[in-house]
């Protein structure tokens, strides 16, 4: 060939006979690869380059010398053809990236080799990243002065639509539009269409604007001040905390409104003291904003100073919310003292009591207490209103109501609760709620079973099982006649939750049943209720013409392991039927036979892949020593199932040698489910040896085979493997930093402390975040515990953060007693708050000892979490306080409290 | 049955499901929603028993790595099954009769409205639409067609004697089933003046010329059929709905089906919270 031809375009070609050797090698190849002609020539390419082979591209070669196809190789998908390393990575790629063709040589019309070209795109693929990189940078910054007067013009455009354009477009722009936006403010600021799209504009370039707008929140227009005020809460910028705050002395009201709102939305603490204060002037207007934004932080303060304000009609509803959110057992009685003075409210004590429990379930596991709490507060006229308004089922928050009637009616009142079970939706909840009761019988269901929707019979059979009332039994039966799949499903899942032994001969006729399901639903019945007769009747039906019956059997006859069954299971691994030979095959393990390896072994030779798949499952319960070698041969076989099926056995028998015929396994392995499962199978047969083979495949480009990875390298203890998986939890991947960070939850290591905990501060995503939290809370280390305190000031952190405290070991607690110890009462809050959830002895101590405290804030944090708590030791401490304490508040509280403890 | 009830009984691991669910909508477009993943769950068990596997990563991966095409239609067939049954997404007629109707009859006060129900098969949906418009005592008011159409006859002979098992009366609210049906041994029949509100015709949606009045009708069922259409068919059909229904008519398919992918000239709106397409005049 003529080698100046070949170097058109400089793209590298090559020519080899049909034993790929290599017949020509062009100037760019030797360029490439640093070997020149002479040194390749007549050597095989397989040789030259082993991964081409290992990479099962040398089937594409033979593609083309015996089809005469042209084989195309992308840069995308199968990245380079010959492996040449770059000096160093570059934008995740190791290689140089080539696209590839290789089309047959021929001799006249006959095939005598290949003829390859290779093109080195690397450059192009990093080109096309760099353009659109600029792209972008020219998009932000090309508007020329015409068209930025041309989108301000449009701020004022009749059209929302036209205006949200131009508002996006300057969003985007660069901020030196910001002058001209606020001239405009300032000449239409009474134009609500320029002020608004302004605003957002602003919004949208919020570093630079906070001065603009703490500015015109002085400003002596009251509209300008209302819209600046709202816009600082949007901005999330904490710079205008202390501007709001003192904007709540403004004298409109309208200003004071926003300006409270906003602090919610920024989840101002420092704030509390004064919102706390307007709450308290009981003003509706501004106390109801006050207590919104107070809720929105969590601030459970709030609690202290309902008793006060539930005589304001207008603020009962949100009163009542707030103690749903997050009040204690201890504030029932108020919620039960505004539903006598306004009976109007009992959606939302209904939905108050139900998230209360809620609640205590999740963080203490004590939900029934606060329904028994309530039970015992409610009074005959109360109840009477519950049940009165069973009528309005229009009602946006009826559930509510019939989730609390159903948790905690007596007998007579529950027959109102269940005529709401001819509505479907309404069914639900109330089926799912009464089996939550401690008081309950099938009786009530059984007797409704005709009065409602087919749907809600199926549910109510299931109910009857779990309920696990004898009393249902003969229903039950009596719908095994039944023709509908689903009431004959339903109801032997009820039988076999009852274990009824009267039912074992109408289920065991069902064994033979035409639906899959039934007699998978049949078989799970009898599995639960057993006989001492079926070892025979299962013997006899092994027998069977019919196959549903048969395939019963065997799967009975395998899960008991019944000895008299062995000789016939052994006789149906021979059948004719691929289905019934090979779940006899599956089967085969569960018995004791001498020669079950024989009949594994002839098993994977069957022509039936299903037969090979039941043989590489029956052979992880075979004596270790036997199988190795037989599931080996399987590791080979044709059907991916199989050697899937294989390694699992493999994973399971833990063989000696296992973990390098996997990783060897690996090397040639295509098919991604089967590379996947060996992947997993890792941990159970390999330490540290598979971790650079992990860390070769957490950058494969199939994310399955990436998510199995750093599952198995989480796995596997070691260091190298937690640092494989810290070095990618940058990645720009979410799933993948989610997949890492789920991993990283199962394991514990000091030095990871700080990385997690900036991690937590860069991510931006919220649920990661969160998962990250978690994964610092699992650690339960000192260090990790005061990371945790320390990121609990990150706002919208808080309330997830504090119950990651709650649930930390008790052997942490001096750290809690450290941090009450210090300086900052914003932790020193965090840390009451978490020891309030933890409830045991021990943490009330650390919050009776905190009533000394400085601050007259965490005092009152600290008292008010005594009043859910045994306080009993504190009496003392309680007492000074009602009487010398120099804060009002805190002393009220006290005083309140006292009452309490004479109540006792 | 729910599906946890459905997993215990065949022993299968439930970790894992919402690849599976991601999965079938982004092949084909179906989406099942948090609430509606028990359903999925259980009918995509079954799938998973018959090819005796015990996890639905297995079966995740069978689907995007097997190129089984065999199982992947099954796998569609199941979940799209059209098991109809009284009162079926009720939304939808619901919207009928409280909007659509009143709305008609505002601007025509003697050309009778049409609905047409397309691939209805057992007829479970035109005569829940009877019903719900009988409730409203509409019939009375005005004049109302509601024709029923399916390919398949055996459909449409079971249909006409109007017969129905107990299934069928899943979410039927009970004092609707007590007043329209009558026990008949385990089944239960349909009410003569109802079945009569109903013209059934066996048709092929793609043999436009056969009964082609129905393409005019002014509201147009097409619920849970679509699925069992290639995209190019789709399209002919939707086209040709366009050009034949009238101005301001309604076509209304299922709840977990869409026609944003082939750019339709219908216009999608929501009213109370429930979408339907609507052949709005052109400016």
């Amino acid at each position: 060939m003529d080698k100046a031809k070949n170097n058109i375009e400089n793209v590298g070609v090559f020519t080899t006979d049909k034993a790929l050797k290599i017949l020509s090698w062009n100037a760019v190849m030797e360029e490439m690869t640093g070997l020149s002609e002479k040194d390749v020539q007549n050597k095989s390419i397989l040789s030259l380059f082993p991964e081409i082979e290992e990479r099962n591209l040398h089937k594409k070669f033979e593609n083309v010398i015996n089809n005469g196809d042209v084989e195309i190789l992308s840069s995308v998908l199968h990245k380079y053809l010959i492996k040449i390393p770059f000096p160093e990575e570059i934008l995740g790629h190791q290689y140089m990236l080539q696209s590839v063709s290789i089309a047959p040589l021929f001799d006249e019309s006959k095939i005598v080799g290949t003829i390859v070209t290779v093109k080195d795109v690397t450059k192009s693929r990093l080109n096309e990243l760099i353009n659109s990189y600029r792209e972008r940078e020219r998009k932000e910054k090309a508007l020329s002065k015409a068209e930025v007067d041309e989108l301000l013009k449009k701020l004022d455009h009749y059209d929302w639509k036209e205006r949200k354009k131009a508002v996006e477009t300057l969003k985007q722009s660069s901020s030196d539009i910001l002058e001209d936006i606020l001239v405009r403010i300032k000449q239409h600021h009474k134009n609500l269409n320029i002020l608004n799209s302004a605003i957002q504009v602003l919004v949208g370039h919020r570093e630079k604007i906070f001065d603009t707008l703490s500015h015109l929140l002085k400003s002596s227009d009251k509209d300008l001040r209302i819209y600046a005020a709202q816009t600082l809460g949007e901005s999330k910028d904490m710079r205008a905390v202390p501007v709001l705050i003192e904007a709540l002395d403004d004298p409109d009201k309208n200003v004071v409104y926003h300006a409270i709102e906003s602090l919610g939305k920024l989840k101002a603490y420092e704030a509390v003291p004064r919102l706390i204060e307007i709450v308290l002037q009981n003003d509706f207007f501004t106390s109801f904003a006050a207590i919104d934004s107070l809720r929105n932080m969590g601030e459970k303060i709030l609690l202290i100073h309902l008793d006060k304000l539930i005589e304001n009609e207008f603020l009962q509803p949100i009163c009542i919310e707030v103690i749903g959110e997050f009040g204690y057992d201890v504030n029932i009685p108020t919620l039960i003292e505004i539903l006598k003075l306004n009976p109007e409210t009992v959606f939302d004590l209904a939905e108050a009591i139900i998230k209360m429990m809620e609640r205590y379930e999740k963080h203490y596991k004590e939900g029934n207490f606060i329904i028994s709490s309530a039970n015992k507060l409610l009074d005959t006229h109360t109840r009477q209103i519950l049940i009165n308004n069973l009528s309005k089922k229009n009602h946006p928050k009826f559930r509510y109501l019939v989730q609390l009637l159903t948790l905690l009616a007596d007998q007579d009142e529950l027959i109102h609760v269940f005529n709401l079970l001819k509505e479907p939706d309404l069914a639900k909840i109330i089926l799912s709620n009464f089996i939550k009761r401690e008081n309950k019988s099938a009786k009530l269901l059984i007797i409704n079973l005709d009065k409602v929707t087919y749907e809600i019979k199926i549910e109510l059979i299931k109910a009857l099982g779990i309920l696990v009332d004898k009393e249902a039994i003969s229903v039950l039966l009596s719908f095994l006649d039944n023709e509908e799949e689903e009431i004959l499903l339903a109801s032997l899942y009820s039988l076999a939750m009852i274990g009824s032994a009267e039912a074992y001969e109408k289920i065991f006729s069902l064994l033979g049943h035409s639906s899959n399901a039934i007699r998978r639903a049949a078989i799970f019945a009898l599995n639960s209720i057993g006989s001492p007769k079926m070892e025979d009747d299962i013997l006899r039906l092994l027998f069977s013409e019919n196959n549903f019956e048969l395939d019963s059997a065997i799967r009975i006859a395998g899960y008991f392991g019944y000895p008299k069954c062995k000789d016939r299971i052994i006789e149906l691994c021979d059948s004719e039927n691929v289905k019934i030979r090979s779940l006899a095959i599956e089967n085969i393990c569960f018995f004791e036979a001498a020669h079950i390896l024989s009949i594994l072994d002839k098993a994977s030779n069957d022509p039936s892949a299903e037969c090979r798949i039941a043989a590489a499952k029956a052979l992880a319960f075979v004596p270790e020593n036997m199988s190795f070698k037989l599931a080996q041969k399987l590791l080979n076989d044709e059907n991916s199932w199989v050697r899937i099926n294989a390694i699992r056995t493999i994973g399971i028998q833990r063989f000696q040698n296992a973990c390098k015929l996997i990783l060897n396994f690996l090397e040639h392995e295509e098919t991604v489910p089967v590379i996947i499962t060996a992947i997993k199978v890792l941990p159970e047969i390999c330490s540290e040896e598979a971790i650079p083979k992990l860390i070769e495949l957490i950058k494969h480009e199939n994310e399955d085979i990436v998510f199995a990875t750093i599952e198995t390298l989480s796995k596997i203890k070691h260091p190298s493997s937690l640092q494989a998986l810290v070095e990618n939890i940058y990645s720009p991947n979410p799933k993948i930093r989610k997949a890492i960070l789920e991993a990283l939850k199962s394991l514990k290591s000091e030095n990871m402390v700080e990385i997690i905990k900036s991690y937590i501060l860069s991510e931006e995503d919220l649920e990661l975040k969160k998962l990250a939290v978690e994964v610092l809370a699992n650690f339960q280390t000192e260090s990790s515990c005061v990371s945790l305190f320390e990121i609990s000031s990150e706002r919208e952190l808080k309330e997830f953060v504090i119950e990651s405290l709650a649930r930390q070991d008790k052997k942490l607690l001096h750290v809690f007693r450290e941090i009450l110890k210090g300086n900052k009462s914003e932790l020193k809050i965090s840390a009451i708050e978490a020891l309030t959830l933890m409830k045991t002895e021990a943490a009330t101590g650390l919050i009776i000892d905190s009533l000394d405290d400085e601050s007259p804030m965490v005092r009152l944090y600290a008292l008010n979490a005594l009043r859910i708590l045994n306080f009993h030791k504190a009496v003392d401490k309680i007492h000074y306080l009602a009487m010398n304490d120099v804060n009002p508040e805190v002393k009220i509280l006290a005083e309140d409290l006292l009452k309490k403890i004479h109540g006792f | 049955m729910d599906f946890k009830t459905t997993l215990q009984i065949y022993g299968i691991n439930t970790s894992n499901f919402t690849l599976i669910r991601d999965l079938i909508h982004s092949r084909s477009g179906i989406y099942f929603e948090d609430g509606k993943l028990d359903i999925l769950a259980e009918k995509v068990s079954q799938r998973l028993v018959e090819n005796n596997l015990t996890n639905f990563l297995d079966y995740y991966y069978k689907l995007k790595y097997d190129n089984d095409y065999q199982e992947w239609l099954e796998l569609i067939k199941l979940i799209t099954i059209n098991e109809t049954y009284f009162y079926r997404e009720f939304d939808h007629i619901k919207l009928l009769v409280e909007h659509i109707i009143p709305e008609y009859f505002k601007s025509n006060n003697f050309i009778p409205l049409k609905i047409w129900s397309a691939a209805c098969s057992t007829r479970e949906e035109p005569l829940s639409i009877a019903m719900a418009i009988n409730e409203k005592n509409l019939f009375e008011k005005y004049p109302i067609k509601i024709f029923a159409s399916d390919i398949n006859s055996d459909n449409v002979e079971h249909a006409k004697k109007g017969v129905f098992r107990e299934r069928s009366f899943r979410v039927l609210p009970l004092d609707l089933k007590e007043k329209y049906f009558t026990p008949v041994d385990k089944n239960y029949k349909i009410s003569n003046d109802l079945l009569e509100r109903v013209e059934f015709f066996i048709k092929n949606l793609f043999e436009f010329d056969k009964y082609d009045f129905l393409y005019m009708s002014d509201v147009i069922f097409i619920r849970n059929a679509l699925i069992y259409f290639s995209d190019q068919s789709i399209i002919k059909l939707i086209n040709y709905l366009y050009d034949k229904m009238p101005e301001n008519s309604y076509l209304i398919i299922g709840v977990s089906e869409s026609l944003l992918k082939y750019k339709t000239k219908f216009e999608l709106i929501e009213i109370n919270n429930t979408f339907v397409y609507k052949k709005v005049r052109r400016q």
